[in-house]
């Protein structure tokens, strides 16, 4: 029980700390290095709670998948505007407030009354009953996300294909 | 609980499908070939509308997840007609632009397939789902000019700012899944019903972050920052498809939401919608004024009317109830043929969407002229037109739940806007000087969409009482 509070809060600090790096560090690639270790402490949060098959994908689709897109964009841009691209936020001082105020007010409403744990219902084959769940309750949804995957890959062809 | 029938997605369905087609016949395409993707759009359009009025009164479930209730039917109809009248129009503009036409019209019925679902869903993923494919549609048409810088700063501000609203949005159906243990509708509903003394402050968290993202994707006031960009940016005929299909899809999830989920929670929920549908209104209508724009000018004033629409919410009573479904009718027609004027008169050197554009357009097309003058006026709530009518019932039910200072701002707000929308008026029968535009010519099929939508303001301005009972019926499904 404590090696997981200990685990939580570990795991707590580098999300933390790696996602306020993405969002402040000027160099780009930077904070793409950051983002990918902010990815990989999710799946370890997941596996912490046991959800063994998201840790899977989280690890494969986020820090593998989207992360090498991202360095790969930013490569080719570098490339085509001649430049390096580094990363300029403004206003920090606004949005830390705003932020600070939000996490403030969810914070002191989760302290005020935690929500009970709720034990999955999901069995000892983890990977199976997902699999089965997406084929039968989740059905349309799952359906839904190919209609979406599909508008969103024609409208990236669109805009990336060179013009006739 | 769980059915297995599909008969609830069947309009939903019908239109993603048309889609697939227009897709499948692009592909196959030879170049330089002439293909009515347009007509294959509107064979799913009509498909579905049929669909959708054999489902009536059905209440037909599928899934455990899309509810084809007369609410969301009724929604879905206007949808269509939205979809219906935005390819009419886009016939002309898509040959004129030289815009792809397999991707063009694949996205719009993709974008009506993902406001339909959002519409009939009956689960908070779904509804996200739903969301996001019509987003993700919307904001690749809003660019579809690649040639066009504007268009793509519109697109990119668009895309930005709508993943950001969604990220809101999400982390509250995040928050009532935690609490309620369900994203069901129905059951977060009971759950809710349950809670309604607890004070749990949770819930009003997630109440909170649901408000959020959904009022970005109505464009509410403050959180209405990427509309004027976006709605100028955009060909005039996306901007029209956007400015009413969107904004009705989301407002139909936004009411089933707020008025049967958490409906316990409106001493909470209320006050908060009355100070967004204020600022909304106010804003709306003030930097209206001050457009010389015309997209961007319709853009503040569809701002504006998106107040009107929350003001119906807060007054939920039995007039508000019906009020809300006629004035998303009304609103939809109207906007549409407004903006489908504007995208009539581009060419494709020019979008000629400036005021000045618009001098003495009465004496070169008359014919225009004349059409879009009944647009503003319905726009503008002026008698006899579809527009006074859904304002009048907006605000009656406003004062009848109580809400008379919600009333004086929308009347206020109201009177103020018909001084913009009289101004594009004056500008295009009273000023001497002939229009600088080469009028271009307007095809049949777009002519024939804005007659009949002129046909419809009118007659739903004089005649709303059928139309009215039929939306009292479905919004008495959902409340």
């Amino acid at each position: 029980m404590t090696g997981d509070v200990l685990a939580f809060w570990g795991l707590a600090l580098l999300l933390v700390g790696s996602a306020l790096a993405v969002v402040l560090s000027k160099n780009l690639f930077h904070a793409v290095l950051w983002l990918a270790l902010a990815l990989t402490g999710t799946a370890g949060v997941f596996l912490l709670l046991e959800a063994e098959f998201l840790a899977a994908i989280q690890l494969l689709l986020y820090a593998g998948g989207i992360v090498t897109i991202v360095v790969f964009a930013i490569v080719v841009t570098e490339r085509l505007v001649g430049e390096r691209i580094s990363q300029t936020s403004r206003r920090i001082a606004g949005g830390a407030v705003v932020a600070a105020a939000l996490l403030g007010l969810i914070v002191s409403a989760i302290v005020e009354r935690p929500l009970a744990p709720a034990e999955p219902s999901i069995g000892a084959d983890l990977t199976r009953t997902i699999g089965e769940l997406v084929q039968t309750r989740f059905v349309l949804p799952f359906e839904l996300l190919a209609v979406l995957m599909l508008a969103a890959l024609m409208g990236a062809v669109y805009f990336a294909r060179p013009d006739d | 609980m769980f059915s297995s029938g599909i008969d609830a997605v069947v309009p939903m369905l019908c239109v993603t499908l048309a889609a697939l087609a227009v897709m499948g016949a692009e592909a196959f395409r030879a170049r330089g070939e002439q293909l009515p993707l347009g007509g294959l759009g509107v064979v799913g359009l009509v498909g579905a509308a049929i669909s959708a009025v054999l489902l009536w009164n059905r209440n037909a479930v599928s899934f455990g997840v899309v509810v084809a209730d007369n609410f969301g039917l009724f929604v879905t109809l206007v949808l269509l007609l939205v979809a219906l009248l935005t390819i009419m129009f886009s016939s002309t503009v898509v040959r004129r632009d030289g815009l792809p036409a397999g991707e063009y019209y694949a996205l719009v019925l993709f974008a009506t397939a993902g406001m339909i679902m959002m519409a009939t869903a009956n689960d908070l993923l779904v509804v996200f789902i739903a969301l996001e494919i019509l987003s993700i549609a919307v904001y690749v048409l809003t660019g579809i000019r690649r040639d066009d810088s504007r268009a793509i700063e519109a697109a990119f501000k668009y895309f930005l700012l709508g993943a950001f609203s969604s990220a809101f949005f999400l982390y509250g159906i995040a928050f009532t899944y935690g609490l309620a243990g369900s994203t069901r509708l129905d059951r977060v509903g009971t759950y809710m019903a349950a809670q309604s003394m607890s004070g749990n402050p949770l819930i009003l968290v997630a109440l909170g972050l649901l408000l959020v993202g959904f009022a970005f994707k109505i464009s509410a006031v403050p959180f209405h920052m990427w509309t004027p960009d976006a709605y100028e940016g955009a060909p005039a005929v996306v901007t029209g498809f956007m400015s009413t299909g969107v904004k009705a899809a989301a407002f139909a999830a936004f009411a089933r939401v707020f008025l049967s989920v958490f409906e316990p929670f409106s001493g909470e929920w209320a006050p908060l919608v009355w100070l967004l549908a204020a600022a909304t209104m106010i804003l709306g209508t003030v930097v209206g004024v001050a457009q010389s724009n015309l997209k961007r000018m319709l853009a503040y004033s569809s701002i504006a009317h998106g107040g009107y629409l929350l003001v119906g919410l807060v007054a939920a009573n039995q007039v508000g109830k019906a009020a809300i479904l006629f004035y998303l009718l009304a609103y939809a027609v109207t906007n549409l043929a407004a903006f489908g004027v504007i995208a009539l008169l581009g060419t494709r050197e020019a979008a000629n969407d400036e005021l000045r554009d618009y001098a003495g357009l009465w004496h070169t097309r008359p014919a225009l002229a004349a059409l879009m003058t009944v647009c503003l006026l319905s726009l503008g709530g002026l008698p006899p037109t579809a527009g006074f009518i859904g304002k009048w019932y907006i605000f009656s039910a406003a004062v009848s739940a109580g809400y008379y200072g919600l009333a004086v701002i929308g009347v206020l707000t109201s009177v103020v806007s018909v001084f913009f929308y009289l101004r594009v008026v004056v500008m295009m029968y009273m000023t001497d000087r002939p229009a600088a535009i080469a009028p271009p010519p307007v095809s049949a099929v777009a002519m024939a969409a804005l007659v009949a939508s002129i046909a419809a303001i009118i007659a739903l301005g004089i005649l709303p009482t059928p139309v009215l009972d039929f939306a009292a019926q479905s919004i008495a499904t959902i409340f």
